[in-house]
């Protein structure tokens, strides 16, 4: 069925649509992310146009990440920021 | 020219494209359908008064048909109150049940089961095994459920590709009331 991500469950909460107990029902239950996603980056081609870089773990079907790959994830992070940028292409 | 009492605004009284995301939201219509051995139920879903608290993204005309964020001078996404979303009504992509499944085809029903019961339907179940039952319009009308809305492509019977916001999911909403016959239909003005 999908899950709600955490950055949407926590407004829900915020605006108090949801009560911390329905959130930590939900979370208990598995519908809700388990980590926010970060800004959007973007860098662009040979050919001037704007594509975004992805990072995962392929395989991870539901596990729990170890502190060694969020600290991978983490430096992967960094580097990306390096060299990208928030801007929408859009614009 | 003669003057009047009404203004408009763009920014306030133009439109304004729904935003992907996730609402409170209550059943509003529901409807069945025979085909073969399955029934499919589709299901309408009113976004509830309790959304207009919600900030959302402001979106805008992409220009190739679709709709895309806004962004200030900085690039910096834009955002708006969901005040315009309440009211709002929304279809479900159809659930399937298939009351009786081929041996070892029971996997078909999963996704009726976790929908229903994402909205308040509670199936009898005993020793781990869960009975299903055909739902009707009388155990799911006015139930509270918070729904994500997407955009949704697909080919319209001259095969020409169309988008439309549907609901793809749905989710319980603890804290929302069930809403009598009355309330729901509390916007028929007659």
């Amino acid at each position: 069925m999908g899950k709600i991500t955490l950055t949407e469950a926590e407004s829900l909460v915020k605006k108090g649509v949801l009560s911390k107990t329905a959130f930590s029902k939900m979370q208990k239950d598995g519908l809700v992310g388990t980590r926010k996603r970060g800004e959007k980056r973007y860098i662009k081609t040979a050919e001037n146009t704007w594509v975004s870089p992805q990072f995962y773990f392929q395989g991870l079907n539901n596990k729990t990440e170890s502190e060694e790959m969020k600290t991978l994830r983490n430096a992967v992070n960094d580097v990306i920021k390096k060299h990208t940028v928030t801007r929408q292409p859009s614009k | 020219m003669k003057n009047v009492e009404a203004t408009f605004d763009e920014a306030r009284d133009g439109f304004q494209p729904v935003a992907e995301g996730t609402y409170p939201a209550h059943c509003s219509s529901f409807g069945v359908n025979d085909w073969k051995n399955s029934k499919i139920f589709n299901l309408e879903f009113t976004i509830a008064d309790e959304a207009q608290s919600l900030i959302v993204s402001k979106m805008r005309s992409s220009g190739n048909g679709g709709f895309i964020q806004e962004v200030d001078g900085d690039g910096v996404p834009v955002t708006i109150s969901a005040l315009y979303m309440v009211g709002k009504k929304f279809k479900n992509n159809g659930v399937w049940l298939t009351p009786k499944p081929a041996k070892g085809e029971s996997w078909k029903n999963r996704r009726y089961k976790e929908f229903f019961e994402a909205l308040g339907v509670d199936f009898p179940s005993e020793g781990g095994q869960v009975s299903l039952a055909e739902v009707e319009e009388h155990d799911v009308l006015g139930l509270p459920c918070l729904v994500n809305i997407k955009q949704q492509t697909f080919k319209n019977k001259e095969g020409e590709e169309r988008t439309a916001m549907k609901v793809s999911s749905v989710f319980p909403w603890a804290d929302g009331k069930k809403l009598s016959a009355d309330e729901l239909s509390s916007d028929v003005p007659f």
